[in-house]
């Protein structure tokens, strides 16, 4: 018995070891992969997908990244509501419960009707709303707040939530 | 052969970056320098460049690296704080960098870098020979310099149903020129991209195999590819994007359109069916946006002809009350000849209207001892071009109202009768003038319908917005919205409101409209503390609030805001109906019931949305959007000035039967 008992100790340590490891790890509510939204062509319909992040987990490079994702939209091919393609995720400020997305104005050429505009939006702020402590999503053009886009339907210059669509 | 050379290359580079790491200690070691790169046929210089670990670290704010970027329909972003630097490609990929890292990811797979991206005086170094890897540019090295080769990178072949889709992606926007283009085979080169695609044999379905080779060389680079459909299948060639090639094989009679859910296939859309220009005086849009020919000033299809070919008016020389016990009657003295529209209200109110007759004196304003009338009201209203004569009651109750001709003029009888339900508009003439329909003889008298002309015994109360209905023509000015088909957004939602006014009109209501002609109305008082820059701007809150404003400030029943939605894909069609405020979604649903059998389009339904202009008016509102414009089907309906009446007929009955559910409380609200 006094043989075995070093042994359990051991084992019991490295168990502690790997649960300790995993809680740090995984403390932040993100693993390995994030939930981007994007918006079927019917304008209404949000699709789920996972895509895989790299090493740095913290949230204001998770929010940038996740930002980006929804920006870029899913695989070509897939029939989906798309920001235009030269739209860039100039920035992802976090201060829970909100993040700041500042796109550039390419964004503007979104504003051809209420479906494109709509289901852009949903899908970024979907998207950032699956991450952990964010609810809003506040919306900034080229780092300047606009009550909407030119021409454009949906009101940007107030937090938008999910119950925003 | 195509693999063998690009790892030749591949190998040559990697030895040359490598070359001066490997130089043993103490030796005379040549300077590390950064080699020559070319792509497409001129120098790529980078501001500041490092060979490293067989990469070279080029500053992500480099200007060379930008415009390779640019070159390659790639943006990059990266923001304080935070480790990742995504390019995302014209493909839609996304490759994403770590800060401290060596793994990145391409397009979801995972890879690794041969030095980890760091930052440094502001900005982030990037292992530049894998990015260009990443976005299809293969780095090739011959003496004294590195090609960047462009690639075709991918190969994505789909079977979809009975037809065979193939896209194929390259780095740079595609030359492409067709070699042999029969039913079954087509044989393209594509000038100015190499490949390291492999052939891909027995793939089934619509096609059999493709062949690809590369030839050329790394200066002059082309790729041949030939695809071998299946025995009996035709094939349509599309591109979604200048870096994509897209054909589709399948079997006669199946869409050939590329897009998941056609409408239509491609080859098969017959010239004749294609959306035609707007008939009435809206350009054709052919370019870009810069070159959209200013529109002619717009005429809608009811106006009135010219006053030089109108004929002279009648004239309305005297106006006799008859009271009675059981009826109570006018008669207008007329000379000459016009035609007459009467209408109905539901509130026990009825008008006629006169057209194209003068009144020799300044009107009346009677209030009879009658049982069955409690005013009455003659007034010249109209335009000196297009003057109408108006007399209208203010009847006690639900009372039959009819209109007689007679020799000299007019009569109109109100007797105890209760009114046909049915009957609530109807047209006449006096003196053989032709006899206009009513919705267009109101149309032709646009200050009536939006003048805050009243009339009855509320006549003396201010005008009020409950009987204000306020119609928001979407866009405008500058603002052109959407164009697409020929179609131009700001034009169609005008002609639809103006449409909609004269029906609204023509029951009763006071229909203001937040513009009546090609501007994008804002209120200068608004602009300050709303902008930075001191100058209007599209995106201020003036714009839109302005058009709230119009509603809110005359306290409007209703307020509808007009507009053509637009999808990428030419699959969207229909109209949706869109709402903000709990208050809204009647209205929405009114309008919805109203429009969708009208206007035959696909009910997209009643949806949430947070619409400036839905959220920042006071009464129920819903913003319209009417059809795609970029819809086939829809755009013939947009197009054509049958389906724009249409329209405007549900959208008016939806406004007049919405408020009908919801009656006057007082009278003293009109």
């Amino acid at each position: 018995m006094r043989a075995v008992r070093p042994a359990l100790l051991a084992v019991f340590f490295l168990v502690a070891v790997a649960a300790a490891w995993y809680f740090v790890s995984h403390r932040a509510g993100v693993g390995d992969a994030i939930t981007v939204y994007y918006t079927k062509n019917d304008g209404t319909t949000e699709v789920p997908w996972r895509v895989t992040i790299g090493a740095a987990r913290d949230l204001p490079s998770v929010a940038f990244y996740a930002a980006t994702q929804a920006v870029a939209g899913p695989p070509q091919g897939v029939d989906a509501v798309r920001f235009p393609a030269t739209t860039r995720v100039l920035a992802a400020r976090v201060s829970p419960p909100t993040v700041t997305v500042d796109l550039s104005n390419d964004v503007d050429a979104s504003a051809q009707g209420g479906l494109l505009e709509t289901g852009e939006f949903k899908g970024l702020v979907w998207t950032m709303t699956a991450l952990p402590g964010i609810t809003t999503v506040a919306i900034r053009i080229d780092g300047r707040a606009v009550a909407t886009l030119p021409g454009g339907h949906l009101e940007l210059d107030e937090p938008l939530t999910r119950a925003s669509f | 052969m195509n693999r063998l050379r690009a790892r030749l290359s591949s190998l040559a580079l990697s030895v040359a970056l490598a070359a001066p790491l490997a130089t043993p200690a103490g030796a005379q070691a040549p300077a590390q320098t950064v080699p020559a790169f070319w792509f497409e046929g001129a120098p790529l210089a980078f501001e500041r460049a490092a060979p490293l670990n067989g990469d070279v670290a080029v500053g992500m704010h480099d200007r060379g690296l930008l415009r390779f970027l640019s070159r390659v329909g790639a943006t990059i972003a990266y923001g304080e704080q935070q480790r990742y630097v995504v390019i995302a490609a014209s493909d839609r990929r996304t490759i994403a960098f770590v800060i401290g890292d060596t793994r990145y990811t391409s397009g979801g797979s995972a890879m690794r870098a041969a030095f980890a991206p760091f930052a440094q005086g502001g900005d982030v170094e990037l292992p530049f020979i894998a990015l260009a890897r990443a976005l299809y540019v293969e780095p090739i090295a011959i003496p004294g310099q590195t090609i960047l080769e462009p690639e075709l990178g991918v190969m994505d072949v789909r079977p979809d149903g009975r037809r065979t889709i193939v896209t194929l992606h390259a780095a740079t926007p595609i030359a492409a020129h067709t070699i042999v283009d029969q039913s079954e085979r087509l044989q393209v080169v594509f000038d100015g991209v190499g490949t390291t695609l492999l052939p891909a044999r027995k793939i089934g379905g619509a096609i059999d195999e493709i062949d690809v080779f590369a030839t050329g060389n790394a200066r002059a680079p082309t790729a041949t590819v030939t695809f071998a459909g299946a025995r009996g299948t035709v094939h349509a060639v599309a591109s979604a994007s200048p870096y994509e090639f897209t054909v589709v094989f399948g079997p006669p009679g199946v869409s050939l359109d590329p897009r998941p859910s056609a409408a239509a296939p491609v080859a098969a859309v017959p010239q004749a069916n294609a959306p035609q220009p707007y008939p009435t005086d809206i350009p054709a849009v052919g370019g870009p946006p810069a070159s959209y020919a200013q529109p002619t000033p717009y005429a809608a299809p009811e106006s009135p002809a010219p006053a030089a070919s109108a004929p002279a008016p009648a004239v309305v020389g005297g106006v006799t009350f008859l009271p009675g016990d059981d009826a109570f009657s006018v008669h207008l003295t007329i000379n000459g000849s016009a035609a007459y529209s009467w209408h109905r209200l539901l509130d026990d109110r009825w008008y006629l209207d006169l057209a194209n007759a003068t009144l020799t004196d300044a009107g009346h304003d009677e209030r009879p001892e009658s049982a069955l009338v409690d005013a009455v009201r003659v007034r010249q209203i109209g335009t000196p071009d297009a003057p109408v004569v108006r007399i209208a009651f203010t009847l006690k109750g639900d009372r039959r109202v009819e209109a007689a001709p007679s020799g000299d003029g007019l009569t109109i009888a109100v007797s105890a009768a209760p009114a046909d339900e049915q009957a609530r508009t109807g047209t006449g003439s006096v003196g053989g003038a032709a006899v206009e329909p009513a919705p267009a003889a109101v149309a032709t008298d646009p200050p009536v319908l939006a003048g805050p002309w009243k009339f009855g015994s509320g006549a003396t109360l201010p005008v009020s917005g409950s009987r204000v209905i306020v119609l928001d023509p979407g866009h405008g000015g500058g603002d052109i919205g959407t164009a697409h088909n020929g179609l131009i957004e700001k034009l169609i939602t005008l002609d639809i409101a103006r449409r909609v006014r004269a029906l609204l009109a023509a029951e009763g209501w006071i229909v203001k409209m937040t513009r009546d002609s090609d501007i994008d109305p804002y209120n200068p008082a608004l602009l300050p503390g709303m902008q930075s820059d001191g100058l209007p701007n599209a995106s201020d809150r003036a714009y839109l609030q302005t058009r709230c404003n119009v509603a809110n400030d005359a306290n409007a029943r209703a307020f509808v805001s007009i507009h053509i939605n637009y999808s990428p894909s030419s699959a969207p069609s229909g109209t949706t109906f869109y709402y903000t405020k709990p208050q809204d979604v009647a209205l929405a649903q009114a309008l919805e019931r109203a429009v969708i059998p009208v206007a035959g389009t696909v009910d997209d339904g009643v949806v949430h949305a947070n619409y400036y202009v839905t959220k920042h008016t006071t009464m129920p509102a819903v913003l319209v959007e009417t059809a795609f414009v970029s819809n086939p089907g829809d755009a013939a309906k947009l197009a054509d000035p049958a389906w724009l009446a249409a329209i405007a007929r549900g959208i008016a009955g939806g406004i007049d039967a919405y408020a009908r559910l919801r009656p006057q409380t007082s009278r003293a609200d009109q």
